[in-house]
């Protein structure tokens, strides 16, 4: 999906308007311009209709933990709500209290507890309740698990072994080792998906002989705004789709000089009669270095832009929740917000 | 769990009860119909900075922007001035309703996406 291609012109109003500009040393026109009144004759007023026609959506990858997706037609600033309430405002479940019995490991209790916290946690934060401050635990607010581990001598270890892991049994602790303990109905509600940390071999700490641990964990629903312990993705982020302009044409040896100025696949050189030319054929994967632009000779022959409302964007998920719910329930959040505020200032207004 | 479960775009009206701080009017502000600074409590540059591009988009609202006015309270307070044609509060309504009407459109357009299949999928866990 390539956005509407521009012709190379220096700054015109159109290019100003839809493109943020990339020069050597600084990059311009990044501001949204793009309201009514800011250009003669052209309707820039909000049109459903109109937005419904000019959007674009495209899913490029998609695994379970991973997603890309072009989104064009919106600004910056609804690409970027997204992105903000995907970080901090999707709940999941996470470890939030810690009941230490017995802990002689090297990692004192805190520092324990603190990387349990960050353990992700594979429950679907949709069929639990958000435990309130005041509130106990119940069946439907709070996961437990029980970590117990003994470290001992290995019988059958050889003598002269120096791997710890094969001298002792139970020398490191790892996530996997969290056994989930169902609560009233839980272990009917989660039959086809047990609770579990969704990686098994975080090492949560080391023991030695003789030393042990005897946990008991709660794992409650959060948002990433109060700890990012709860945020469901590692990463969300999006950048604006490049673009390359050539003034003219590149040709003969210049043309592959030009081609080595860009990430490979960027740039083709093709012949036409004999002669070499550069041609853009894949903008998308340029970063954007701005090699280019220090050569003298390709000075007035290359324009490098960013397109304002084309952005690619990244879900990189922690493993709870798959990506794809997770942009869903980010964009169901924002429209939840919209309907609160919109209740509480009819309200607002109704007693005034 | 499928992506239809997780979109629960039934917002259950009933449920929810009213708080009468989310949206107050700063005192002084409002001087006519035409304009007003709301301030909106707990909310932030997601809601604050979508909203004003909705706002500002709207031709018959001649200023809008929002501000936080201290970090460490979690308020934000939109300013909003328009035309004689509407009043502060109507402009304010309607860009939530736009807000919204987008969000509905972009989860529509992703789930019919999402429907047709047309990419790469991977089983792998991290397969990039």
């Amino acid at each position: 999906m390539v956005a509407e291609k521009k012709n190379f012109k220096h700054n015109d109003l159109d290019t100003l308007r839809s493109r943020v500009i990339v020069e050597r040393d600084r990059v311009t026109s990044t501001a949204s311009t793009d309201f009514p009144h800011n250009y003669p004759g052209q309707n820039l007023a909000w049109d459903f209709e109109k937005f419904k026609e000019m959007f674009k959506l495209k899913i490029n990858r998609l695994s379970k933990t991973e997603m890309e997706f072009d989104m064009i037609g919106v600004d910056a600033a609804v690409a970027n709500a997204f992105r903000r309430i995907l970080i901090a405002e999707v709940p999941t479940m996470a470890v939030s209290n810690v009941f230490i019995m017995n802990n002689t490991s090297i990692v004192v209790d805190e520092v324990l507890a603190h990387r349990l916290g960050l353990v992700p946690i594979l429950a679907d934060p949709t069929r639990f309740d958000f435990k309130q401050k005041d509130e106990t635990p119940t069946d439907l607010n709070t996961i437990v698990f029980k970590l117990q581990a003994a470290c001992r001598h290995n019988p059958n270890a050889s003598p002269d072994e120096t791997d710890p892991l094969k001298k002792y049994i139970h020398a490191n602790v790892y996530s996997g080792d969290m056994k989930w303990v169902p609560q009233g109905d839980q272990t009917e509600k989660f039959q086809e998906c047990p609770i579990k940390p969704v990686f098994d071999d975080i090492v949560v700490t080391k023991l030695r002989p003789g030393q042990e641990v005897d946990i008991e964990i709660h794992c409650e629903k959060g948002i990433g705004q109060d700890h990012a312990k709860w945020s469901p993705v590692a990463t969300a982020s999006y950048r604006l789709m490049p673009e390359i302009l050539i003034n003219g044409e590149i040709i003969g040896e210049a043309a592959v000089r030009f081609q080595k100025c860009f990430p490979e696949g960027v740039v083709d050189v093709v012949e036409e009669n004999g002669v070499k030319k550069a041609v853009v054929v894949n903008p998308r994967k340029d970063t954007v270095s701005r090699e280019v632009l220090r050569h003298a000779e390709f000075e007035n022959k290359v324009k490098l832009t960013r397109v304002r409302d084309h952005f690619i964007f990244k879900i990189e998920s922690v493993g709870s929740v798959e990506p794809q719910d997770l942009f869903i329930q980010a964009v169901v959040a924002l429209m939840e917000k919209c309907a609160t505020v919109k209740r509480a200032l009819q309200a607002t207004l109704q007693s005034e | 769990m499928s992506a239809s479960t997780a979109a629960r775009m039934d917002l259950d009206e009933d449920q929810i009860s009213i708080d009468n701080e989310k949206v107050t009017i700063v005192e002084g502000t409002m001087i006519e119909p035409q304009c007003a600074t709301f301030c909106l409590k707990d909310e932030d540059h997601t809601l604050g900075n979508a909203l004003r591009w909705t706002l500002m988009k709207n031709p018959e609202v001649d200023f809008a922007s929002y501000s936080i006015p201290h970090p460490s309270e979690a308020k934000t307070n939109v300013r909003i001035q328009t035309s004689d044609n509407t009043t502060a509060a109507e402009a304010m309504v309607k860009g939530l309703d736009d807000l919204s009407d987008l969000c509905s459109h972009v989860i529509q357009t992703f789930q019919m996406e999402l429907a047709k299949g047309e990419f790469e999928y991977d089983e792998e866990e991290n397969a990039f």
